[in-house]
C-alpha cells in the first residue's frame, strides 16, 4: 500500500507514523563454559566442577644460563707505506682461533636456531675489495659457513662503510678448535683481495682497512659442554595472574583447594632451587598474603634432564611436585590476587662438572616453576562482584526508537542470585548513563543437598524513556557489573556441569516509521 | 493557522490539478469515435490516471501523500473503515499518442501509436494494515493472519498499429478494428501471499512466522522509463455499431504477454521462521555487527529473493470493455452505460452510468456528463465530464469520476482524471 501511495505521487515530504513493536532481541544460554575457558574446567564423577589452573610464575630461560658473546672478531690492517697491491692479489689473510667467554661455561658446540652474523668493513681504499669470511667448523649439511662480499671502492679522502647480515640459522658450530680437545674456541678465516677486475692500489700509512664481525639476535637450538657452577638470584619480582581479574569486589570462600608447586628442569644440568618467598598480591586492596609452607627457604635438588635421542622430542625433563595442601593456600587464593610475587635462587651444577662436559640445553626446554591449582567449585559467594567491559555499537541513531521497555527473562539454574547493572560508556570509557535493573535475578530453590531443584524465572524490566535512546546509540562500550550471592544460607554450594542460566532480552518499543 | 491554510491550499491545488487531468471513459484512440471525421488524418492524445480504493479514504491517502504524521486517531479511523479480509487499493496511469490514417478506400482506415502503462495495486486484509501501521504489540499472544495479500507493480510501453474496416447497412455504421503491437517490459514486481500467520508469544519470547510466498520480479539493475527488461506481443479487436440514436462498442484490448528476461527472478516459498532473538554465544561479544549483521539473517533469508535468475512469461492486463449509448430528444440528452474489466489484475468489474446533456452550438456540441460508477479498485463514485466536439475536426474531453471523494474525503476514495484531445490534420 505504501509502495502504491509512493508511486502515486511525487511527494516531497515523507510520511511517518508510530508502531508498537514487541519482539525478542537477544538470547544466550550461559553455563560455566561461557564464563571460563574449557581448559580451566574439570568435570568430576558426580558432575560437580573444579577449576583447574596451571600458572607458570617463573621461567629460567636459555639466555640466563648461556650468554652468547656478541663480538666474534675485530681486526684491522696495520699501516703500510708504499706497498702496491695488484688486482686479484690477497693483501689480508688471517686465520684465528678466538676464545669466547661464557661466564665460566666450557662450550664444546652449539646449534643455531636463528640469528645472523654481521660483517662490517671500514675501508679508505679507492678500489673495490673482495672480502671472504669463513667459519670452517660451522657447517650446515656438511658445508662450512662462508660468505664473500665486495666492498665498494671509497672515494679519495673518505672511508667506505660496508655492512651486511648473513643468516646462520641451522648451522652447527664445533667450538673445540682445530685439535678438537678444547672448548669455547671459534675458528675463523678472513681474507681480503683487490677486485680482480679493478686497478692496482698502492697502500700508504694513512689508509684504513678494518672489520668487525658480530653475532646478532642469536637463539640456540642446542648447546653442549660444561655450563659451569654458577648461582643465579631472581627477584623479588612480580608476575600477573589473570584468573580473578574480572572480580572487583566482594568475597568468596572455597571449601577446599588442591595446590601443587611444580618444578620442571628441561636442562641437562643439575640444579639446586630455593624459593625464598611466594606471595599473592591484590593490588586493588594492597593486601599481600605470603605463602606459609615448609617449602619456602628449603633447598630443592633438581637432577638434570635426559637426552632421548629423538629429534622431535629430544628431552625428558625431570619434574618435581610439592603439595602445598597443608599451607595457607586458601588465604592466598581468597585474597583474589592479581599479582604473584616471588624470590628464587638457582645454583647450576652444585656438584661441579660431574657430566664430564656433557651438559646440554635444547631450544624450548627450560627450567620453570608453576602452581597447579584444582579448586572444587564448592563455595560461598558474598556480594562477589564481576565487572567486565564489552564493545557495543548500535551504529548511527536513525531516530526511530522513541521509547520502550527492555525486559530480561532469566531462567536461573545456578545457585546464585545476581544483581545486574549496565553502564553506558563513551569512547573514553566515561560513564554517560546507566541501565539499572530494579530487581535481581533470583536464586532458585535448593534441596537438602544444596543442589538446584528447578531453574527459577525472573522477569526484570528496564524502562527506556525517550531521553535515554540517543545515549544508547552513542554508547561504544558497555560496563557490565554483576553481583552474586550464593544460596544456601552460609553453606557451601557446588556448581554442577548441568547448571545453566538462560537469558532472553525482549524489547517493547515505540518505533517511528519514516518512509 | 498558517499551516492549516497551507494544508487547505495544497489540497485545493491537488483537486484542481486532478480535475484538469481527469478521468474516465478513457480508452485509447485507436478506435473510431463518433466525434471525429475518420476520413482524414487525425492526431490524438489521451491520458488517464486513477487512484482508488474500496476502503482507504482520500483523507488518509492525502495525509500520507503530503507527508503528514499519521497519528493514532487517523490510523484508527482508517482501520475502522477496512473490511476484515478484502481491501483493495490501486493506481493506474495510461497515456497514448495515436495517428489516424485514412485508407485509399473510404471504408478502410489505419492507426499507429505509442502507449505507456503504469500499474500498482495492493490487496490486503485488516490484519496487514494493523501490522503495518500499528505494529505487532496488540497481537501479542494472538495470531495475526495475513490472507490473500497481493502486490503488483508493472510498467510497460507499447507500439501498436492496426486497421479499421467500416461498412454501412440499414442506416447503421459498423466498424471492425484489429491491431497488433509490440510490448516493452520496463519493470515488474509481484508478491502474492495466499496465507500467512504471525504469532508473537505472550512475553515476546519468540515470534513465529509462517507464510506461503509467490514472488516475481524483473531485472532490477535498471528500471527507468523505456528500459527493456522484457518484451512481448499483443493484439486488439473491437466492434463498433453506430446509428442515429445508438452507439455500441465492444473491445478486447491488449491480448498479450511479456517475456521477462533471464535476469528476472521468480520463485515460490512456503516458509516458517521461528525467531527467538539473536543468539549471543558470548556475552562479552555483543557488538553492533553481531546484532545488525548475523542477527536478522534468518528472517532476511526467509523472505529475500532467490539469487538464481530465470526468465518467465506474464500476461499483461487484458481489458474487456462494453459500451452502449442511447440518444434522446434529438440528441439533446443521452444515456450511456459501460462495463469495464482488466483481466490478470486485481481490478474488479466496473459498471458506469453516464447521462449527458448535449448542447448544440453553431459548429460544435458541448456535452456535460455526470457519471456514476461502481467497481474497479473503488466502491461507489460519481463524477463529471465536459467535452466539446467542434466541426468533426477537434474534440476535447475532461473528466473525473471522483467528485464525491474530493468533496467528502473522509468517507470516500478516488483521485484521478481523464483527458482526451483529438485533432484532424
Amino acid at each position: 500500500m505504501v509502495l502504491c501511495l509512493n508511486l502515486f505521487s511525487c511527494r516531497k515530504v515523507d510520511p511517518s507514523w508510530d508502531v508498537n513493536i514487541n519482539a525478542p532481541l537477544l538470547k544466550t544460554t550461559m553455563d560455566l563454559d561461557n564464563i571460563l575457558p574449557d581448559s580451566l574446567i574439570n568435570t568430576n564423577n558426580d558432575h560437580s566442577l573444579s577449576l583447574v589452573y596451571s600458572y607458570s610464575f617463573y621461567n629460567f630461560s636459555f639466555d640466563s644460563l648461556i650468554d652468547m658473546p656478541d663480538t666474534l672478531s675485530s681486526r684491522y690492517l696495520p699501516p703500510v707505506n708504499g706497498y702496491t697491491v695488484n688486482p686479484g692479489q690477497v693483501f689480508y689473510n688471517l686465520t684465528e682461533n678466538n676464545h669466547l667467554s661464557f661466564q665460566g661455561a666450557q662450550i664444546s658446540g652449539v646449534d643455531f636456531h636463528s640469528g645472523y652474523i654481521t660483517l662490517e668493513v671500514f675501508s679508505s681504499i679507492t678500489e673495490p675489495i673482495v672480502v671472504t669470511y669463513e667459519l670452517p667448523y660451522a657447517t650446515r649439511d656438511g658445508i662450512p659457513f662462508k660468505v664473500t662480499v665486495t666492498v665498494p671502492a671509497s672515494t679519495p679522502g673518505t672511508i667506505q662503510h660496508y655492512q651486511n647480515f648473513f643468516d646462520i640459522s641451522g648451522y652447527s658450530l664445533d667450538m673445540r678448535g682445530p685439535t678438537h680437545l678444547n672448548s669455547n674456541i671459534l675458528t675463523s678465516t678472513t681474507k681480503a683481495m683487490l677486485d680482480p677486475s679493478g686497478n692496482g692500489y698502492t697502500l700508504d700509512s694513512s689508509d684504513v682497512f678494518r672489520f668487525n664481525i658480530r653475532f646478532k639476535d642469536i637463539s640456540l637450538q642446542y648447546a653442549k659442554g660444561y655450563f659451569g657452577n654458577n648461582s643465579f638470584a631472581f627477584g623479588p619480582d612480580t608476575t600477573p595472574i589473570d584468573i580473578f581479574n574480572k572480580i572487583t569486589s566482594g568475597a568468596f570462600d572455597f571449601e577446599s583447594i588442591k595446590l601443587n608447586l611444580n618444578v620442571k628442569n628441561g636442562f641437562g644440568v643439575d640444579a639446586r632451587v630455593m624459593f625464598d618467598q611466594i606471595s599473592s598480591i591484590n593490588t586493588a586492596t594492597g593486601h599481600h598474603v605470603a605463602l606459609n609452607d615448609p617449602i619456602i627457604g628449603q633447598a630443592i635438588n633438581i637432577s638434570r634432564a635426559v637426552e632421548t635421542g629423538d629429534h622431535a622430542n629430544p628431552v625428558t625433563p625431570s619434574e618435581y611436585s610439592f603439595n602445598l595442601g597443608n599451607s595457607n593456600i586458601l588465604d592466598l587464593i581468597e585474597n583474589v590476587p592479581d599479582m604473584i610475587s616471588y624470590k628464587v635462587h638457582v645454583d647450576c651444577n652444585p656438584l661441579g662438572n660431574i657430566s664430564s662436559g656433557n651438559d646440554f640445553i635444547y631450544y624450548g626446554n627450560y627450567l620453570d616453576a608453576s602452581l597447579d591449582m584444582e579448586i572444587p567449585l564448592s563455595l560461598i559467594a558474598n556480594d562477589l562482584t564481576l565487572t567486565d567491559t564489552v564493545d557495543f555499537d548500535l551504529g548511527d541513531n536513525p531516530n526511530t526508537i522513541k521509547s520502550g521497555t527492555l525486559t530480561l527473562l532469566a531462567d536461573n539454574g545456578f545457585p546464585f542470585s545476581a544483581k545486574i547493572q549496565l553502564y553506558m560508556l563513551d569512547e573514553n570509557r566515561q560513564i554517560t548513563d546507566s541501565l539499572l535493573f530494579p530487581d535481581m535475578i533470583a536464586a532458585p530453590d535448593i534441596n537438602a543437598f544444596y543442589k538446584v531443584v528447578h531453574p527459577k524465572r525472573s522477569v526484570l524490566q528496564i524502562p527506556l524513556p525517550e531521553e535515554k535512546i540517543p545515549r544508547l546509540y552513542e554508547m561504544k562500550k558497555m560496563l557490565l557489573v554483576a553481583r552474586f550471592n550464593t544460596a544456601g544460607a552460609g553453606h557451601y554450594v557446588k556448581i554442577y556441569d548441568y547448571y545453566k542460566l538462560s537469558l532472553k532480552l525482549t524489547g517493547d518499543f515505540n518505533y517511528l516509521i519514516q518512509m | 493557522m498558517a499551516e492549516k491554510n497551507k494544508y487547505i491550499y495544497k489540497k485545493l491545488v491537488l483537486i484542481i490539478l486532478l480535475n484538469t487531468a481527469i478521468a474516465s471513459s478513457g480508452f485509447a484512440q485507436l478506435y473510431p469515435t463518433e466525434n471525429i471525421n475518420d476520413s482524414k488524418y487525425c492526431l490524438s492524445l489521451n491520458a488517464e490516471l486513477e487512484f482508488n480504493s474500496n476502503k482507504v479514504n482520500n483523507s488518509f491517502a492525502y495525509d500520507f501523500y503530503s507527508g503528514r504524521y499519521l497519528d493514532n486517531s487517523k490510523k484508527t479511523t482508517a482501520l475502522n473503515r477496512l473490511n476484515a479480509t478484502y481491501n483493495l487499493l490501486g493506481y493506474q496511469f495510461h497515456a497514448d499518442l495515436y495517428l489516424g490514417i485514412p485508407g485509399k478506400k473510404s471504408n478502410i482506415s489505419y492507426y499507429a501509436g505509442f502507449e505507456t502503462h503504469s500499474l500498482m495495486e495492493l490487496r490486503f486484509n485488516r490484519d496487514f494494515f494493523q501490522l503495518f501501521f500499528f505494529g505487532n504489540k496488540d497481537y501479542t499472544n494472538k495470531f495475526l493472519i495475513l490472507r490473500n495479500l497481493s502486490l503488483n507493480y508493472l510498467n510497460f510501453q507499447q507500439i501498436k498499429g492496426g486497421i479499421n474496416k467500416t461498412w454501412e447497412k440499414k442506416n447503421a455504421r459498423h466498424t471492425l478494428t484489429a491491431g497488433i503491437g509490440f510490448n516493452n517490459g520496463q519493470s515488474l514486481m509481484q508478491y502474492n501471499l495466499p496465507y500467512g500467520t504471525i504469532y508473537t508469544q505472550q512475553d515476546a519470547e519468540f515470534i513465529n512466522i509462517q507464510m506461503q510466498l509467490d514472488m516475481k520480479r524483473s531485472d532490477t539493475a535498471n528500471s527507468k522509463f523505456g528500459t527493456e527488461n522484457g518484451w512481448g506481443l499483443c493484439g486488439d479487436v473491437a466492434y463498433t455499431y453506430r446509428d442515429d440514436k445508438n452507439v455500441f462498442q465492444c473491445q478486447l484490448e491488449d491480448i498479450g504477454f511479456i517475456r521477462w528476461k533471464k535476469y528476472s527472478q521468480c520463485y515460490k516459498k512456503d516458509t516458517v521462521v521461528y525467531f527467538d532473538g539473536i543468539d549471543i554465544h558470548n556475552l562479552v561479544d555483543i557488538s553492533g555487527e553481531t546484532i545488525s549483521g548475523k542477527g536478522a539473517d534468518s528472517i532476511v533469508n526467509a523472505f529475500a529473493y532467490s539469487k538464481t535468475c530465470a526468465g518467465f512469461t506474464e500476461m499483461i492486463p487484458l481489458r474487456f470493455y462494453v459500451y452502449y449509448k442511447r440518444y434522446f430528444f434529438n440528441h439533446w440528452l443521452s444515456l450511456a452505460g459501460s462495463f469495464n474489466h482488466y483481466f490478470f489484475t486485481l481490478y474488479r468489474p466496473q459498471i458506469r452510468i453516464i447521462p449527458a446533456l448535449n448542447i448544440p452550438l453553431k459548429n460544435a456540441v458541448i456535452s456535460i456528463a455526470p457519471s456514476f460508477e461502481t467497481g474497479g479498485y473503488g466502491q461507489y463514485n460519481c463524477g463529471l465530464g465536459i467535452s466539446a466536439a467542434i466541426s468533426d475536426k477537434f474534440f476535447i474531453e475532461l473528466q473525473t469520476a471522483y467528485l464525491n471523494a474530493y468533496l467528502n474525503p473522509k468517507k470516500s476514495a478516488g483521485v484521478g482524471g481523464f483527458i482526451s484531445i483529438v485533432k484532424t490534420l
